[in-house]
């Protein structure tokens, strides 16, 4: 018989699809808007592992001609992102219940 | 060749596609988003791409096994040095332990402090090799840019 394999999501991803769920945003404005919770070495890396499961997607921004450096990259959540987001928000909220309230 | 420039050109050099597109190259993009080149927080700045960069290391590491693998190889020359440096460590200890106090680098055969550095120098020397034999080839992903005296 073949298992499904759930997708699995943690706190950190969750809080990025929170502040992805609007608008396109940068990596170092996600740590701002983190207030800290998210850390400027480790956005990209978790942010990476996003994109690879789908919760996230990103696009080099549009530069002006003659632009100095690298162009940066900008993520925004996607539904199926969103979706699971939800989905583990509602099993923890079923799992913090008592066994008393859960009836 | 600034710092910056180093990390860049040895991201691109050795890093897989994803790894660095994804991971380095923002990282990068961030320091430099004021727009001049230069970085306002030098030290926050560089350590956050370092920190990018170690971590884009080891995601391209462990997306396919290559983690254990590298591991497994630098076992070998590992348990090898390990295994003579016990030989050879041991009866010496015990003789040098029983005798009076050394100082300077000597002290490293009889403290636990020089024990740990011993096996941090075999680990680093064992990893070394296996990295530069292992690592696979990558290739540059950037388009040449044109010269402009060729233009």
């Amino acid at each position: 018989m073949n298992e499904m394999r759930l997708p699995s999501i943690s706190s950190t991803e969750s809080l990025l699809l929170d502040l992805l769920e609007h608008r396109e945003r940068f990596g170092l404005e996600l740590v701002e808007a983190s207030g800290g919770k998210v850390k400027r070495g480790s956005v990209y890396v978790t942010l990476a592992r996003m994109e690879a499961k789908g919760f996230v997607e990103s696009r080099q921004e549009e530069r002006a001609p003659g632009a100095i450096g690298l162009p940066r990259r900008l993520y925004r959540a996607t539904p199926y992102g969103l979706k699971v987001r939800d989905a583990y928000l509602v099993l923890r909220e079923a799992l913090a219940l008592k066994p008393a309230e859960a009836q | 060749m600034t710092f910056l420039q180093r990390v860049d050109a040895i991201a691109e050099q050795f890093l897989s596609e994803r790894a660095y597109d994804l991971i380095v190259a923002p990282a990068i993009a961030d320091v430099e988003c004021d727009g001049t080149g230069a970085p306002l927080h030098p030290v926050r700045d560089y350590a956050s791409v370092f920190a990018a960069f170690t971590g884009a290391v080891y995601e391209d590491m462990s997306s396919n096994g290559t983690v254990l693998t590298v591991a497994g190889l630098a076992l070998i020359p590992a348990a090898y040095y390990y295994f003579f440096l016990i030989l050879l460590a041991a009866p010496q200890t015990a003789a040098l332990a029983a005798g009076p106090p050394l100082n300077g680098w000597r002290v490293i055969f009889t403290s636990s402090v020089g024990h740990l550095l011993l096996a941090a120098l075999i680990g680093v020397l064992s990893l070394a090799p296996v990295l530069t034999c292992w690592w696979p080839e990558r290739t540059p992903r950037r388009a040449p840019q044109p010269d402009v005296a060729d233009a």
